[in-house]
């Protein structure tokens, strides 16, 4: 005897988990976005501003949201991290310590002549910037 | 015969670091009405009630699985209850947070509580047996291919197939990626694909519902009982009523 298999899925309603991307419209709608919120009602929301998106207005998004929202996180807020003025990161100067730069220098040299590591070690504290 | 089947229920979960228990707790209570109003007559779950050692909430998820079971049982509901990859214990002694749900097993037979820590074939009835195929500890490991083969039917009667393993082609979620826990042990597709038709096969691991045939053999996935994380954020938890008519 085969058995006939009559199978039903049935649903749940359970808590729901939403991101905020940077393309949605919500970022901007700082005043009309009261409708927009409400979808938010009781659930898990992670936010992903765009890097056009000011942390003032994260931070405020961040707030209206947690009123209806069980929790809120804002996911890699890259707008934060760009400081104004800041020089592009290819220009930065790697610093080094130290310790590194003796590493180094024996590493390069391989031997016991004290003037030629004092030599390479100069030479090497000035290409690193120290 | 009716069951219900429901898995991955993952009561010590936090997502953003809410504790999800109370929530989940509630939903396991909505399957106890709904088996009842459904009228069936066997519940199965299908693993990873929650990890053993993740925080100190292990105490309530395994006591909320005893308030279950104990609830089914009062209502006449037979419950099966296999292990996951997150029950397992690595202590040596094939230990899962199932196994204080054995001692309704072991002490009350009359509870119709049954655990399923290693594999086992059960005789549901003359013509229908389960085979259940948990995932299981290192030092209780075992193939089930070759358990499968090592049962040797001549004569297959219907089997229900009740597993907590890998399914070869079943798209990963985060059940692997942002969740993983244990090894991957294959279910055995080709083994029971030489009892076919008479295999009806369900298995629990995986957080998107779903099915999957191969050899000849259809599994049936229920998923997890609610998003966890946000990988899950579009799917649409839930449970199965099967009807073996």
């Amino acid at each position: 005897m085969t058995a006939v298999l009559n199978l039903r899925r049935e649903f749940l309603s359970t808590t729901r988990l939403t991101t905020v991307e940077a393309d949605d419209p919500l970022w901007n709608q700082p005043d009309g976005d009261e409708e927009q919120l409400a979808r938010f009602k009781s659930a898990f929301v992670r936010l992903r501003p765009g890097l056009d998106v000011s942390p003032a207005r994260v931070e405020q998004l961040k707030q209206r949201i947690a009123a209806v929202a069980t929790k809120v996180r804002v996911d890699a807020p890259t707008a934060a991290a760009v400081l104004p003025g800041a020089p592009p990161a290819a220009t930065v100067v790697p610093t080094i310590g130290l310790r590194e730069a003796v590493l180094l220098v024996a590493a390069e040299t391989n031997t016991r002549d004290r003037a030629a590591l004092d030599a390479l070690l100069e030479q090497t504290l000035a290409e690193v910037g120290l | 015969m009716k069951a219900l089947i429901s898995s991955d229920w993952h009561l010590d979960w936090s997502t953003l670091g809410e504790p999800r228990f109370g929530e989940l707790a509630a939903l396991t209570k909505q399957l106890v009405t709904a088996a009842v109003e459904n009228e069936c007559t066997h519940f199965f779950f299908l693993g990873d009630l929650c990890d053993p050692d993740r925080s100190q909430s292990v105490f309530r998820c395994v006591g909320q699985a005893i308030n279950v079971a104990i609830d089914l049982s009062v209502q006449g509901v037979e419950s099966h209850w296999i292990a996951g990859n997150h029950d397992v214990v690595e202590d040596g002694h094939g230990t899962t947070t199932l196994t204080p749900l054995r001692l309704l097993e072991d002490r009350l037979p009359g509870a119709m509580v049954y655990v399923h820590e290693r594999p086992r074939l059960v005789e549901l009835f003359d013509d229908l047996n389960l085979l259940a195929l948990p995932f299981t500890s290192v030092s209780h490991s075992y193939d089930p291919a070759e358990f499968v083969r090592g049962i040797g039917y001549s004569n297959p009667p219907d089997v229900i197939v009740l597993g907590h393993l890998s399914l070869k082609g079943y798209e990963p979620g985060e059940e692997t990626n942002e969740m993983p826990r244990g090894r991957n042990v294959d279910f055995p597709f080709e083994a029971l694909g030489e009892y076919a038709p008479n295999v009806f096969a369900f298995n629990g691991h995986y957080h998107r519902s779903g099915s999957q045939t191969h050899a000849g053999v259809t599994v049936h996935v229920p998923g997890a009982l609610g998003r966890l994380t946000f990988g899950e954020q579009r799917h649409e938890p839930s449970y199965l009523l099967v009807d073996f008519g």
